[in-house]
């Protein structure tokens, strides 16, 4: 292995995640293209290290959201166990999917997040109905802000399962923690206030992740060359980007982010038709 | 929601769990990097690449562990429901790890 190599990978998933870190996004969705566009990796190992560090970034980062109780850990668990199914039908699939295939999943996957990072984030309104309240799921935050407990109530529980296993999938497929389902499925499905949507997310993102590399990592696709320093990397950047989350003004890095998303989108559109722009002709 | 006390203290030991665990992982990952800028012999490249296996295996397993935890609480409480989903989600980790072995090349 090269030493050069090393450095490099450590130094991109280092830089992403701070960036990711600073807008409050996960930064998974940028690894696997840099690796392959720019590292000429194979998009599997890519897919496997992206994987590793999504686990790494989720654990990394859930303390404080329990120690604020703003991850509802009832409904992760219940959740999470449409995400793992939908994983364990990616590690089903994925020998069977061309490369060509996920680069081109992977560039729609892409323009679907710059999209979404163009419109602001909305919860559907708390209407209070009382059908999943048997389930035991709703729950309450602390909020400084408005002084006191928030109490929330979850909505539509079934459509929030469908479009979790849908997110396992991907995740399994593309070594991402899948926020392009998972932000319609916890604010639009399941109506949750925003600060639980993310930190009950985040927090079920590392065991998603977890049921698919079990699989990678005793196949032999998980290696320790590429996924030690894209690991090591992504976790440094993104506690220090979630540091500094406030202190930068947020409206043109978010359009930075949103043209990145698409030049990748393209990039790897054109991959998946054997067009290359970064490798020059193939 | 019942058992307010527990819940907190649940939280928080879930929290300790996986902050400790990832600067395990990380650490070991670090040190491992560190081995291979460092050493150029094979033992050392073969203690390098040992100790990044071992962190990059301690990260995944960590969630896993997290369920298992969750799991043994949830059945000491005799919350039925969330207990199935806790086993739920370790048999569907486990069939994954099956079908990764089966095919293995």
């Amino acid at each position: 292995m090269s030493l050069g190599l090393e450095l490099w990978l450590f130094s991109v998933a280092a830089g992403t995640s701070l960036l990711g870190g600073m807008l409050g996004m996960a930064s998974g969705v940028f690894i696997v293209p840099v690796l392959t566009l720019f590292g000429h990796l194979d998009i599997r190992s890519a897919i496997g290290a992206s994987l590793v560090s999504v686990i790494a970034c989720s654990c990394a980062s859930a303390a404080p959201f329990l120690h604020q109780r703003l991850t509802n850990i009832r409904l992760a668990i219940v959740l999470e166990t449409a995400t793992t199914l939908g994983a364990l039908t990616g590690v089903l699939l994925v020998g069977a999917i061309s490369t060509a295939f996920l680069f081109g999943l992977f560039g729609l996957v892409l323009l679907l997040s710059a999209v979404q990072m163009l419109r602001a984030r909305r919860q559907g309104p708390q209407i209070v109905s009382g059908r999943w309240a048997a389930w035991q799921l709703d729950g309450s935050y602390p909020d400084p802000e408005r002084g006191g407990e928030v109490a929330y109530e979850v909505h539509r529980v079934p459509a929030g399962l469908g479009l979790m296993y849908l997110a396992g999938l991907l995740s399994a497929l593309l070594g991402i923690g899948s926020g392009v389902l998972k932000v319609p499925a916890m604010d639009t499905a399941l109506r949750l206030p925003i600060k639980v949507s993310s930190a009950t997310s985040n927090f079920m993102i590392g065991v998603t992740a977890a049921a698919s590399a079990v699989a990678y990592f005793v196949r032999g696709i998980i290696t320790a060359p590429i996924a030690a320093p894209v690991a090591l990397g992504s976790v440094l950047g993104a506690l220090l980007g979630a540091r500094i989350l406030l202190r930068v003004p947020s409206a043109r890095l978010r359009l930075m982010f949103v043209v990145v998303l698409a030049a990748l989108a393209i990039e790897m559109i054109f991959n998946a038709f054997g067009v290359s722009l970064t490798r020059g002709p193939s | 929601m019942s058992g307010a006390i527990d819940e907190r203290g649940l939280e928080n030991r879930l929290a300790r769990l996986l902050w400790l665990g990832t600067l395990c992982g990380c650490a070991l990952i670090g040190v491992g990097l560190l081995l291979t800028l460092s050493l150029h012999t094979p033992i050392g490249a073969r203690a390098a690449y040992a100790l990044m296996n071992a962190g990059i295996l301690l990260l995944i397993l960590l969630p896993i562990v997290r369920v298992g935890v969750m799991l043994t609480v949830f059945l000491r409480e005799r919350e039925r429901r969330f207990a199935t989903a806790a086993a739920a989600v370790l048999l569907i980790i486990a069939i994954s790890l099956a079908v990764g072995l089966w095919t293995r090349t």
